[in-house]
């Protein structure tokens, strides 16, 4: 939406009814305060679909043949894309140091890892994951598979393009950038032996069916997503990454994340480095 | 009755149309005076509708003779075309009275009078037809010939065949018209008597080309320059026996000058029926001469082959000589000549010429440098290979397919070479997609790593090339990254994961399983058969549950039901109750005798024709015997409205009266 464009006005009642359908598929919540962002926001689409107003665009959503693919459209414009490489220090340091030496040990025989990046944006998350296992040096000759999934196709293309601006380096020092990336189109792509380890697909946190097509991760990373959503959501959203973690697998939340009043079903793990979840040895209690 | 006749006078065509209609109606004695009067409208559309009133309804021999009447007037053609299209419908009572008049009527007459005969269909007609081939009138006769022309058997061909003499010209013409095309081979001596006459021209080189005689060869190559389209009656003589075609080709290699002339003009003109046949002769003739114009027409899809087969057939001296043009040559020419040796050669003199093809390989020109590339195709080793890569990222797709294609197949002669080559280079852009192919044949299970480049590109096309050749060389091992691929945002690359689940096999059965209840549309339909190529022990199960769904989802759970052989009743009960009648009809084609016959008995009052056609069709096999059956489909008979449903119903019912 640019400056000037017209914004199409939205009431209460109408912004209540799209914020209930937006959340009831993919978890994001709006609060009332949020009605005027969605108003601007949205506004783009229905001058795109020649739509006069709200009720339509409802409408549209609701009985169109493409309304599924429009919510997701709808969604995409509303979510908060915000990311960068190395975000979160600290965690990636109880990463890099402790559990993936353990992860090295457990899976020594089978060779084989698999780290999912739940909510991966524009893929920096995954990559900053896949140069850190790289970096590790452990796990050379090893089926190593990093997913990313999110559900935007406009950040999923930005991703599997591995070309980055400078906003998304704030984190990386000179050192990592010089090793893991190349100058390209005046700014700077991943490394061909990153990206070789990073897959990516579209795929909404909630939708139960198709996440089974992760299989199952070694590691979760669903950092700055659930913030997003409701209670029940997050809920649900957390018993469904449960169920794609190996017993002694890892969680790893944003930093201001927290399981508490949400599942009892994870261990809280005191790392030296952080504190993060575990899914306990199968025969404990989950959901 | 007045009121018709007024409006039979109308002006309106429509109206007297119409009126025409209510006709057929009234008894043939009391309305005939009208119809007459109809069949000679101005307007055409009253005389087809009164032609076809008089087909309907029955009529006495008075009214043929009337119409007779009306067909040996000379006022008025209309009335008398009409006429004869009426009668021609009226088969043997017609017939009769016309050949009792034949007698009394005037030439003209009489060759009207045959032409109603000869489209009777009548079986006296032959022998009438015939007797007038002695017709005084030469008019008759040659009309009479044509007649017999299109109305073939043996004794026309016969009676046709002994008008074949010096003694009248005209008939002599039309009876080998007439015998060419009804494809009649006729006896030598007697078309060597005719080889001479000027005037049959054409018809009688057709008929020498049909002769199977070597000696018709000579004359017909002789007559090229007056008769260019005898070019097609060579074709035919070459093409019978060992001995004809070696009669053709000495004859063609002993020709005068001006027959090579005439059909090199024959294959310059481009899109002539007789082109191809001129092709053919050039190449019989072993002419060096001839190779420039050949060659010229080599990227010609239709001259391709001929070219391509008689050359190789030229053997040592082709070779020679088109390997003299090459230096002459450049762009397009050039190509075509590389394209051609590349086809021609067997695989030792290709090898003896490697050199020549690799120089050509790194040719700038984009045209030559692909012909090359199909050349080491076939002869190429180790050496090609880099090149060949290069050429497998240019930006023309079709530079990019030949270099790919050229990979491969030296990657079955020397695969660990080629193999080496791939794992030292990156699997990016559009050239990785060739590069994924050659994979296919020449990766080992430990080299997956380095298709993961090209399994996280951005071009969904590499994406889906990558995901091919992954399930190729991994199998089993693959299953989870193809499954991560499920979720791809461009459906062409989930497409191809669910055909990779399939190329796997039963070690993707549960993937495909669980994928199958998550999916829609093309994308499911594409998983359901993959289920029906890897089986799976709840496969009756989950395709019983998708016979109701869409047509293209439940047509393929029909095929992994056939696949599978899985065709138990409560699964076929559903799906022949599907919504679609395409997917029932396909249903009953597939499950064939699995398929009891009660239940075909029911589709017999399915809403839809078709359907019902179908379910006639195979109770008319003679597995369903049930007494029973029969019964049924006499009932049906008994309600059924639709004209080609009661046929089948009629036939099937005389084909089980066979069976018992
Ligand atoms: C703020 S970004 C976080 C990116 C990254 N994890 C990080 O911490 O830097 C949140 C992402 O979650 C995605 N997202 C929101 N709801 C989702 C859902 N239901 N399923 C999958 N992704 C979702 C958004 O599209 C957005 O790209």
């Amino acid at each position: 939406m640019r400056l000037g464009d017209p914004v199409i006005p939205l009431s209460l009642e109408r912004f209540r009814l799209l914020r209930d359908l937006i959340n009831r598929r993919f978890g994001i919540f709006f609060s009332d305060d949020d009605r005027y962002l969605v108003e601007s926001r949205l506004s783009e689409r229905l001058i795109h679909l020649d739509l006069l107003s709200f009720d339509d665009y409802y409408h549209y959503l609701q009985y169109h043949q493409d309304g599924e693919h429009e919510l997701e459209r709808g969604a995409e414009i509303l979510t908060t894309n915000e990311t960068y490489f190395f975000r979160e220090e600290y965690q990636l340091k109880a990463f890099s140091q402790e559990i993936l030496p353990e992860l090295h040990e457990r899976l020594i025989n089978k060779r084989r890892m698999m780290i999912w990046s739940a909510g991966c944006s524009s893929g920096e998350e995954a990559y900053t994951i896949a140069m850190l296992v790289r970096d590790s040096g452990l796990f050379h000759g090893w089926d190593v598979r990093i997913f990313g999934s999110d559900i935007s196709a406009r950040m999923l293309a930005k991703a599997r393009r591995g070309i980055f601006g400078t906003s998304a380096f704030r984190a990386t020092s000179e050192d990592l950038q010089r090793r893991h990336f190349n100058p390209a189109q005046g700014s700077l792509q991943v490394n061909e032996d990153i990206r070789v380890l990073c897959h990516f697909g579209r795929l909404n946190l909630l939708d139960e069916e198709k996440i089974i097509f992760v299989g199952r991760a070694d590691v979760v990373l669903c950092r700055n997503v659930l913030i997003y959503f409701d209670k029940r959501s997050k809920s649900r959203a957390l018993s469904i990454i449960y169920d794609r973690l190996n017993d002694d697998g890892y969680l790893l939340l944003g930093h201001t994340e927290s399981l508490l009043n949400l599942s009892t079903a994870f261990e809280l793990v005191h790392l030296r480095n952080d504190l993060v979840y575990r899914r306990p040895k199968a025969g404990s209690d989950g959901f | 009755m007045k009121k018709l006749a007024r409006r039979i006078a109308d002006s309106s065509p429509e109206v007297r149309r119409r009126a025409v209609r209510e006709l057929g109606a009234i008894p043939m004695k009391d309305s005939i005076d009208l119809i007459l009067v109809a069949l000679a409208d101005d307007d055409w559309r009253v005389r087809k509708e009164t032609v076809s009133v008089l087909s309907d309804v029955p009529c006495d021999s008075d009214v043929v003779g009337r119409l007779v009447e009306a067909l040996v007037q000379n006022d008025n053609v209309g009335l008398r075309n009409a006429s004869a299209e009426a009668l021609a419908t009226m088969g043997g009572d017609a017939v009769t009275i016309l050949s009792d008049r034949m007698g009394s009527l005037g030439a003209q007459d009489r060759k009207v009078a045959l032409e109603v005969i000869g489209r009777s269909g009548d079986p006296r007609s032959g022998d009438m037809l015939i007797s007038h081939l002695k017709d005084p009138d030469a008019n008759v006769r040659v009309c009479t010939a044509e007649l017999l022309g299109e109305q073939g058997g043996g004794e026309a061909l016969d009676a046709l065949m002994e008008c074949v003499d010096k003694s009248d010209y005209l008939l002599t013409l039309a009876a080998l018209q007439s015998l060419n095309k009804l494809g009649a081979r006729i006896p030598w001596r007697k078309l060597e008597d005719l080889s001479d006459d000027p005037i049959l021209g054409s018809e009688i080189l057709f008929a020498m080309g049909r002769s199977a005689q070597p000696e018709a060869a000579s004359i017909i190559v002789k007559n090229i320059p007056e008769e260019p389209a005898a070019v097609r009656s060579l074709e035919l003589l070459h093409g019978d026996s060992n001995r004809t075609a070696k009669a053709v080709e000495l004859a063609l290699k002993n020709a005068d000058e001006i027959v090579h002339e005439t059909l090199a003009a024959i294959v310059s003109q481009e899109e002539t029926i007789d082109q191809r046949a001129a092709v053919r002769c050039l190449m019989w003739s072993r002419r060096i001469e001839s190779l420039p114009l050949l060659v010229s027409l080599v990227s010609d899809e239709t001259m391709h082959r001929v070219i391509v087969e008689g050359l190789s057939d030229w053997g040592e001296p082709a070779f020679a000589a088109l390997e003299e043009m090459l230096p002459t040559l450049d762009g397009r020419p050039l190509a075509s000549v590389v394209g051609l040796l590349a086809r021609i050669l067997d695989e030792e003199q290709g090898r003896s010429k490697a050199a020549l093809f690799i120089a050509y390989l790194h040719s700038s020109n984009i045209a030559v440098a692909t012909a090359a590339a199909g050349a080491v195709a076939r002869f190429g080793n180790e050496g090609v290979i880099p090149r060949l890569i290069e050429m497998s990222a240019f930006e023309d797709k079709r530079v990019r397919r030949a270099a790919g294609h050229a990979l491969v197949q030296v990657g079955c002669r020397v695969p660990g070479a080629v193999r080496d080559r791939l794992l030292q280079m990156e699997i990016t852009g559009l050239g990785g997609i060739e590069i994924c192919r050659v994979f296919e044949v020449v990766g080992r299970p430990e080299d997956t790593s380095a298709l993961a480049g090209a399994l996280s590109s951005p071009i969904p096309e590499l994406r889906r090339a990558s995901l091919s050749s992954l399930a190729a060389i991994a199998g089993s091992a693959a299953v989870d990254t193809i499954s991560l691929a499920m979720t791809d945002e461009d459906m062409g690359v989930r497409m191809a994961a669910a055909f990779a689940l399939a190329r796997i096999g039963p070690a993707a059965a549960e993937t495909i399983v669980s994928a199958i209840h998550t999916t829609q549309g093309p994308l499911k339909a594409a998983l359901v058969r993959a289920l029906g190529r890897v089986g799976h022990i709840e496969a009756p199960a989950i395709l019983k549950g998708l016979c109701r769904e869409s047509s293209e989802v439940a047509m393929a759970a029909l095929e992994a039901m056939r696949n599978l052989e899985l065709a138990p009743g409560e699964l076929q009960y559903e799906i022949l109750n599907h919504d679609d009648s395409e997917v029932v009809k396909k249903a009953l084609l597939f499950l064939g005798s699995a398929v009891s016959g009660q239940r075909i008995v029911a589709l017999l009052k399915h809403p839809a024709w078709d359907v019902r056609l179908a379910a006639v069709d195979r109770l008319s096999f003679g597995e369903y015997r049930d007494p029973e059956i029969s019964v049924e489909l006499e009932a049906r008979l008994r309600d059924e409205k639709d004209d080609l449903v009661r046929a089948a119903i009629e036939h099937a019912l005389e084909e089980r009266k066979g069976v018992k």
